[in-house]
């Protein structure tokens, strides 16, 4: 919260988790190099299986003309955010899309689909974050969007990608979870505000450093808080971050 | 030491055809599967599980009235995503929790 004289104080119950890049999980396929935030495949780590509403985190990189094959999903909410390259998506509801930096990509995966997602150029290698969040019901029938961000007006602004409303900006999924993404100067500040109580919010940096309430987080680190009502956001050097809101009570 | 026998329901039969294939993939598991309440209520009258886990499709609430009719009390794991990148987790908090 901002007090009267502008002096910003924050809750001393925050409640939080620091998940520093070198502390990921690992998986070196060859044609795929995964590094992974939450317990993912044949990463387990009790302590690291969800933040909330937020399942998992992966920070992969595809080799050129490699990927990941026809393969199911159910009961998921599945984000795929490009951050180098193009990846090719075909899936079992008939969808064919090239996605690729500055766009986003989001299945239901409800009660099943099948997808192939491939890394469209034969040479370089493609990245992109994979997010899977889980839904607030489950057995939905499947669905696909990908949608262009409007990279260019948001300097130094924070702006949604996602949201629960199909008529709000960004693409949406069947959970009360916000998505931001910032790319912010030096020295640039933002107050982040939550949008449902109760909910919790994970920063993630994509590059550079930021500071988050008291905490400076680096490239790829990883930073969760809740019981907030909002968290004051300072680039400390140029950087580009992503910040995940999501419910903090989950049925498992 | 014994496997670890887990049932998994659910009403897509390729998916779950994949997720029998992940459990018994793991030597410390052995899964069978199940793709209707009716015929997850036939195993389970007829075999031991040590755990269920719940695809998409399949009522909770019809599978908790059946545990209840059947007297039984095996953990239940709502399964998500539909293949590998959960799985391990989904089992292993079960086992670590000492559910089983």
């Amino acid at each position: 919260m901002l007090t009267c004289n502008g002096t910003y104080l924050y809750s001393v119950m925050e409640k939080s988790v620091l998940h520093k890049a070198d502390t990921r999980g690992s998986a070196d396929h060859g044609w795929l190099k995964s590094l992974q935030t939450f317990s993912f495949g044949g990463y387990y780590n009790e302590k690291r299986i969800h933040f909330g509403a937020l399942r998992v985190l992966n920070d992969d990189t595809v080799d050129g003309g490699k990927g990941f094959g026809d393969h199911p999903h159910d009961n998921m909410e599945i984000i795929s955010i490009p951050l180098e390259g193009e990846l090719l998506h075909e899936d079992s509801m008939g969808n064919k899309a090239v996605i690729q930096a500055g766009e986003i990509q989001v299945m239901s995966a409800g009660t099943g689909i099948y997808h192939a997602e491939y890394n469209k150029n034969p040479y370089l290698p493609v990245k992109f974050l994979q997010i899977w969040v889980f839904p607030n019901q489950r057995d939905v029938s499947p669905r696909y969007d990908q949608i262009k961000l409007n990279t260019l007006s948001d300097q130094n602004s924070l702006q949604q990608i996602l949201s629960p409303n199909k008529d709000d900006d960004g693409v949406w999924i069947y959970q009360d979870a916000w998505f931001h993404m910032g790319k912010f100067d030096q020295d640039n500040k933002a107050l982040y505000k939550l949008k449902k109580e109760g909910n919790g919010i994970y920063f993630f940096v994509l590059k550079g450093d930021l500071k988050v309430n008291d905490q400076v987080l680096n490239t790829r680190d990883g930073y969760g808080i809740w019981d907030v009502e909002d968290a004051l956001l300072e680039a400390e050097s140029a950087t580009e971050f992503l910040i995940m809101e999501v419910p903090m009570e989950v049925k498992l | 030491m014994k496997k670890i026998t887990i049932i998994a329901a659910g009403e897509h039969a390729e998916i779950m055809k994949t997720v029998l294939r992940l459990i018994n993939n793991n030597p410390d598991w052995e899964g069978e599967i199940a793709l209707s309440i009716e015929e997850l209520g036939e195993k389970l009258s007829n075999n031991s599980y040590d755990l269920i886990l719940l695809g998409a499709g399949i009522d909770e609430v019809r599978l908790r009235a059946l545990l209840h009719d059947l007297r039984l009390e095996i953990p239940v794991v709502l399964h998500y995503g539909g293949g590998s990148g959960l799985l391990l987790s989904e089992i292993q908090q079960v086992i670590d929790r000492k559910l089983i």
